[in-house]
């Protein structure tokens, strides 16, 4: 067959190869996406082990929270929502990044996004999962959490959120495992030499996936459903989050703002989790052909781009009743501007907004290493700024605190909480670990496509 | 020993004596009188469109006096204390005037509480008597059984259970139907075979 040249959709001229040209593509893509399933380097196991002892420690202190109550954790009656509700938040947060890099740009048809979408969808996943967690860890008696369903009421907010975070779970889920079908195939076909446990794994995952015409058509079909499906749900999850503080009266809650800045914020953290993980896979299983320098550039514009969002968001949230200075609204935002929590606002507005906006607007600060050490800065002042979030306004309640031990006006988290979120954190990287051990991190019949290259054709031919 | 006490003087003999009372005989009179218990009993009058309770209190039939009477209403979290602190009179009564704007129960039923407390000689004592002196409570049905937000389960408003059903149906519906889907796949290579 000869080559013909194709236009895409970004408007870029293609020339297809031909096709013993895109058979040889393929092969050579099979075997740089399985290489780090095949085999897991010395660097790769002591990173399983780090994680896991991160994991086994917190596994500890939640058997001491368990055992003592609550009483072991900062939390009191007036800070009753601390690290713990701050890390869910951060977690909802970076779970949006699924719904935006698999379904917004593939709607919109940003070809680039292509090898991207696997990497989004299991951060997606992983968040979503130990956000579900970290919510069950913060309730004082997690044995009751059935009377949630059974007596739970449909005006309260918290069922609301219990109901988004489990559907998108299993949406997003569905959303991570639809696409990997031809690669679990891959995996049953290729990695004959792994244990059995694993190769019944891929053989179940699989569900007899040999690639034909029909198989095809009903994938790309469900693919696309399901991408339409996960914009909503990811801005209601997360807006219905922002609700949980936004329906209750606090200074500095009480917002008509919040949900739109809640989903901002989640995109903005989201996007530079991803470009974190994109380095780190491109260096760690040398992914450089597909995670190419084109990418980490678009994904330094969309960064600035979310970022200017989010900032529009924070200059209404802040500076509309920094302007009014009313009440207990002034007393929190002068502890935020100017008080004890200055320094964590004024690093979190600066180092996770302001400059990243500002450097990346420089095309060589979208080289990789840079957009990296951005990025980590920008997923950093995520994560504080959800601390700001939930912390301060917990301790400036509309009624003064009086009458109460010293120290149920002040919030510090013990060493339990530190652990139990540090856990939770390793257990997120863990889950995003051990999937890329077990399955291809970029999807190969996605990346071919946008190189104009039909595996479904391919194999209809070979069939 | 006989003989060192005959040999004590008078003197030396009374301030024995009232030693040995001091030490021995007062603190078992005295515990004899704690142990006497008074009974109160509570009794209701209106003179002159005025409320009043009267508690009389009495030990072995007999009326006491000079003993303090405290007045309370219980009501949730504590009881109210009534009128102030009186002492019992010749007759072993006392009377306090009654408010007549205290809340009631469903049956404009108050809880009254009439209790000496730790009184020298006759300790702790109570007792809770019932009369129908409380207001009526003007109870606003529609709080509690209209449909509202913040109303219990079985009473969300209409358009909120209509609203997310309509919607948590749609986006399970997409759901099932993509795992559906899932399992279509699974078939067409039952087919291919």
């Amino acid at each position: 067959m000869d080559s013909h040249t194709y236009i895409d959709l970004d408007h870029h001229i293609h020339t297809t190869l031909p096709m013993e040209e895109q058979k040889r593509h393929r092969v050579e893509m099979r075997e740089d996406v399985l290489r780090p399933v095949r085999h897991t380097g010395l660097i790769g196991k002591v990173w399983i082990v780090f994680l896991i002892a991160v994991m086994l420690v917190g596994a500890y202190a939640y058997y001491l929270q368990l055992k003592n109550g609550l009483k072991v954790t900062g939390l009191r009656d007036y800070a009753s929502w601390g690290l713990y509700i701050s890390n869910f938040v951060f977690f909802v947060a970076i779970s949006l990044v699924g719904a935006l890099i698999s379904s917004v740009l593939r709607l919109t048809n940003f070809e680039w996004h292509r090898p991207l979408t696997r990497i989004a969808e299991i951060i997606a996943v992983a968040g979503i999962m130990f956000a579900g967690l970290i919510i069950i860890i913060d309730m004082g008696r997690p044995d009751r959490i059935l009377n949630l369903f059974i007596h739970g009421r449909i005006q309260s907010p918290i069922v609301w959120d219990v109901i988004v975070v489990s559907t998108y779970f299993v949406s997003s889920a569905l959303f991570l495992y639809l696409p990997l079908i031809p690669a679990i195939a891959l995996c049953r076909d290729q990695l004959t030499n792994k244990p059995a446990w694993q190769r019944w794994m891929y053989k179940f995952l699989a569900i007899g996936w040999d690639g034909n015409d029909q198989q095809w058509k009903i994938m790309k079909r469900a693919v696309s459903i399901l991408s339409v499906l996960v914009i909503p749900l990811a801005i209601s999850i997360h807006t219905v989050t922002a609700w949980l503080f936004a329906t209750t009266l606090r200074p500095g809650w009480d917002s008509t703002n919040f949900g739109p800045y809640f989903v901002a914020g989640a995109f903005q953290a989201g996007t530079a989790c991803v470009i974190i993980a994109m380095y780190v896979f491109r260096k760690a299983y040398s992914f450089e052909k597909y995670l190419t320098d084109v990418h980490f550039n678009n994904m330094g514009k969309l960064l600035v781009f979310l970022s200017m969002v989010y900032a529009y968001f924070n200059v209404n949230e802040y500076l509309v009743p920094a302007y009014k200075m009313r009440g207990a609204e002034a007393n929190l935002l002068n502890d935020l501007f100017t008080g004890p929590y200055s320094p964590v606002y004024w690093g979190v507005q600066v180092f996770g907004m302001a400059l990243p906006v500002i450097i990346l607007l420089f095309k060589p600060a979208r080289r990789p290493l840079p957009l990296v050490i951005i990025s980590l800065s920008v997923v950093v002042g995520a994560w504080l700024k959800r601390y700001l979030i939930v912390t301060p306004i917990m301790l400036h309640p509309y009624s003064p605190i009086q009458n109460v031990p010293p120290n149920w006006s002040v919030y510090f988290p013990t060493w339990i909480e530190i652990s139990i979120v540090s856990a939770s954190l390793a257990g997120v990287l863990l889950v995003i670990t051990l999937f890329s051990k077990l399955f291809p991190m970029i999807s190969i019949w996605e990346t071919l496509e946008g190189e104009g290259i039909d595996l479904e054709e391919m194999d209809n031919q070979k069939s | 020993m006989k003989k060192n006490i005959k040999t004590l003087s008078a003197s030396m003999r009374i301030i024995l004596a009232t030693f040995l009372m001091v030490m021995f005989i007062h603190p078992v009179m005295v515990n004899a009188q704690e142990q006497k218990i008074a009974k109160i009993e509570l009794t209701y009058t209106v003179e002159d469109s005025i409320n009043k309770c009267t508690a009389t209190v009495t030990c072995d039939g007999l009326p006491v006096k000079e003993v303090d009477v405290h007045f309370y209403v219980k009501r949730l979290y504590s009881n109210l204390p009534i009128g102030s602190v009186k002492a019992t009179d010749e007759t072993g009564k006392v009377t306090v005037d009654f408010p007549s704007d205290l809340p009631g129960d469903k049956n404009q039923m108050l809880q009254v509480i009439a209790q000496l407390e730790d009184d020298e000689v006759y300790g702790n004592s109570k007792v809770n008597s019932e009369v129908k002196w409380g207001k009526k409570i003007e109870v606003v049905p529609d709080l509690w059984d209209s449909r509202s937000l913040s109303a219990s389960r079985e009473k969300a408003p209409l358009f909120l259970i209509i609203v997310s059903n309509i919607i948590i149906t749609g986006i399970w519906g997409t759901i099932f139907y993509v795992i559906y889907q899932v399992f279509r796949i699974k078939k067409e290579r039952k087919q291919v075979k």
